[in-house]
């Protein structure tokens, strides 16, 4: 497992401590898990900001909605 | 206690940091916005409820010309929350926050219009805190401050969902707010156990001299002046210094008694152990001289070795860790909240001097013989007076705090002790003696119950006077009470804890006799429906024709 999937399983696994994180997650998307709805997705974005220190912009956090958006996002930012 | 949280900016519920307040499943969260929604009347349940008003969602920020009704805006929540207090006596905690922006041109030679409400806001909070004790106010921007301000706000979180501060800003306030629930529950710790060389003053007094040790001079000298200025402002406060020192005890006396610059003396101090015992036993020493228990300890010392030995023997007793640079520690120990409390009272600040007394009370016991024949020649003078609104403050806190002579170790706060003397007869004592003037020590409260007998409710005595027998005056001013009832018969309910078994050593000493719970056989529900439900409750009872002892001490 990549370094960047690591961190979000974390991310995942703090934000829905009810849900079973699979270990394949990049497919993952927002409705996925039962905590996934758009106040997850929130708190989410905001877990993997404190754990990977970086931070969404307005725009981008509006429409990362699934691990493939997340990790375009790092991606093109440098992360 | 469940915590339910509401605030006029959106909070994130589910928010992994709330936990940092309280395991998420006890924190129920209002709606965004709803403040007041809930139906207030007399709560049955136990809650803290925790509002955060952040002052850009309730006025208008951009309107100039809106002071007057910005204001009438704080004085409704003013008016709103005052009728809420009056009906609800669980904990509120209020936080305020009016940060926006900051301009330091616009406020280089005007006030802030936010500013000023928000100031007008606080004045307003205090002056109800002062007369509903359940109220506790918060600065959330000096709180947000500490940490950084651009840290804890965040627009981006308002534009998308309405919360005004970051992830970040949830923890702090999370964690602040834990520290305040944490003191309600909890009490304060009492004593401070310091070191003296290198402590109090830079360099070892024995080895340096009076003349040689730093205190005062600029530098190092300064910081522990400061520093001494700090643990006298803590002991004006109330807390008991005790010097815990491996030292000879002539050269630090010298110390107090002939340095020009010391800011502490001999008389602030509580206790002196200097010798060359190990600290620990010289803690565990003190703990059984004070009858306080260890948690009410807290140790300073600039050695790591004494501290890691405190740590590893005494596990109760907290241990600072000072700061590498002695220029922090006066600031540091002024931050520590562990003797923090809410309110200072005029019982507080006479502690030291109370101790004081009680060690020499002790002292000359030990000189006389005959225990009646010293207690006659203290001329112990006692006071009863009646519960009143210039004594509350004293009565709370001896009810929260006294936790050895205390038969039901009932918590009574202002509202309840306020509720209570509408029908209960509550009364206060206070003594004194050749020692001095020992303040209020006791406080009890009975229920007469259908002229059968009189239900002791709370019997409370501060450990501080134990030895005088005051234990059995006070019986004697209930038995009075009594007999004026035409009652013959006083009820007394023990409810053992960890600490109070000296209570029931005074029931047993004093002729009560143990009955079952059912002793009103023709009426069990008179008692059943006024004690406790508790397993470790036991009921006496008093015939007041029985002779009281001790009294003649008092005569």
């Amino acid at each position: 497992m990549s370094k960047v999937n690591k961190h979000i399983t974390v991310a995942l696994k703090n934000t829905f401590p009810k849900s079973r994180i699979p270990k394949k997650i990049d497919n993952l998307k927002i409705g996925d898990l039962k905590q996934w709805d758009s106040l997850g997705n929130f708190n989410l974005l905001l877990e993997i900001e404190k754990i990977l220190n970086c931070r969404f912009n307005t725009k981008s956090f509006n429409q990362i909605k699934s691990v493939k958006d997340i990790k375009e996002f790092l991606k093109k930012s440098g992360n | 206690m469940k915590i339910n949280l509401s605030s006029t900016s959106y909070l994130v519920e589910k928010n992994n940091n709330w936990n940092f307040l309280d395991n998420l499943k006890n924190i129920s969260f209002s709606n965004y916005g709803e403040i007041f929604y809930k139906k207030y009347g007399k709560q049955n349940k136990s809650y803290v409820d925790i509002k955060l008003l952040f002052l850009p969602d309730i006025l208008d920020y951009y309107e100039l010309n809106s002071y007057k009704s910005d204001l009438e805006k704080i004085y409704n929540i003013i008016s709103i929350l005052e009728k809420r207090l009056k009906v609800d006596t669980n904990p509120t905690i209020i936080g305020v926050s009016d940060y926006l922006y900051i301009n330091i041109i616009e406020t280089a030679q005007n006030q802030k219009r936010e500013k000023k409400i928000k100031y007008a806001f606080f004045s307003e909070l205090y002056k109800l805190s002062e007369k509903y004790k359940n109220l506790y106010v918060l600065d959330i921007d000096e709180i947000f401050s500490k940490y950084g301000l651009e840290k804890c706000f965040d627009n981006r979180n308002f534009y998308l969902s309405r919360c005004r501060v970051s992830n970040f800003g949830i923890e702090i306030l999370a964690k602040n707010l834990r520290r305040i629930l944490d003191r309600i529950q909890k009490s304060n710790s009492k004593v401070l156990l310091i070191d003296c060389d290198n402590t109090l003053w830079g360099g070892v007094v024995s080895e340096d001299g009076l003349g040689k040790i730093k205190i005062k001079d600029d530098g190092e000298g300064f910081a522990f002046f400061e520093f001494q200025k700090a643990i006298k402002k803590l002991k004006e406060k109330g807390v008991l210094i005790a010097l815990i020192s491996k030292n000879i005890k002539e050269d630090v006396i010298k110390v107090f008694k002939e340095h020009q610059s010391m800011v502490l003396k001999a008389k602030d101090i509580a206790y002196f152990k200097i010798n060359w015992k190990e600290k620990t036993s010289n803690i565990l020493e003190l703990a059984k001289d004070l009858d306080l228990g260890l948690d009410s300890f807290v140790f300073w010392d600039d050695n790591p070795i004494e501290r890691e030995k405190v740590r590893i023997k005494l596990k109760d007793v907290k241990v600072i860790e000072p700061d590498i640079d002695i220029s922090n520690w006066s600031k540091q120990l002024m931050e520590y909240e562990g003797f923090s409390k809410f309110n200072v009272t005029k019982n507080d600040k006479k502690r030291t001097e109370q101790y004081q007394q009680r060690k020499k009370f002790f002292s000359g016991k030990t000189r006389y013989k005959n225990e009646k024949e010293y207690l006659k020649s203290i001329k112990i003078k006692t006071k009863a007076f009646n519960l009143d609104q210039g004594s509350l403050n004293r009565a709370v806190q001896l009810s929260q705090r006294t936790n050895q002579f205390n038969l039901r170790n009932k918590k009574y706060n202002h509202d309840d002790l306020l509720s209570l003397k509408k029908t209960y007869k509550c009364f206060m004592v206070s003594l004194k003696d050749v020692y001095g003037d020992h303040g209020i020590v006791s406080l009890v409260c009975l229920k007469v119950v259908r002229k059968k007998f009189i239900f002791i409710d709370t019997l409370l005595m501060s450990c501080r006077v134990l030895g005088r027998y005051l234990e059995e005056w006070i019986l004697n001013e209930v038995s009075k009470i009594a007999k004026k009832n035409n009652i013959k018969i006083i009820v007394a309910e023990y409810i053992l804890t960890k600490k109070n078994k000296i209570a029931k050593e005074f029931l047993l000493n004093n002729n009560f006799k143990k009955v079952k719970k059912n002793f009103f056989k023709s009426d069990t529900k008179l008692l059943s429906n006024i004690i406790s439900k508790n397993n470790k409750s036991e009921i006496f009872v008093f015939n007041t024709k029985n002779k009281i002892r001790n009294l003649d001490i008092y005569e």
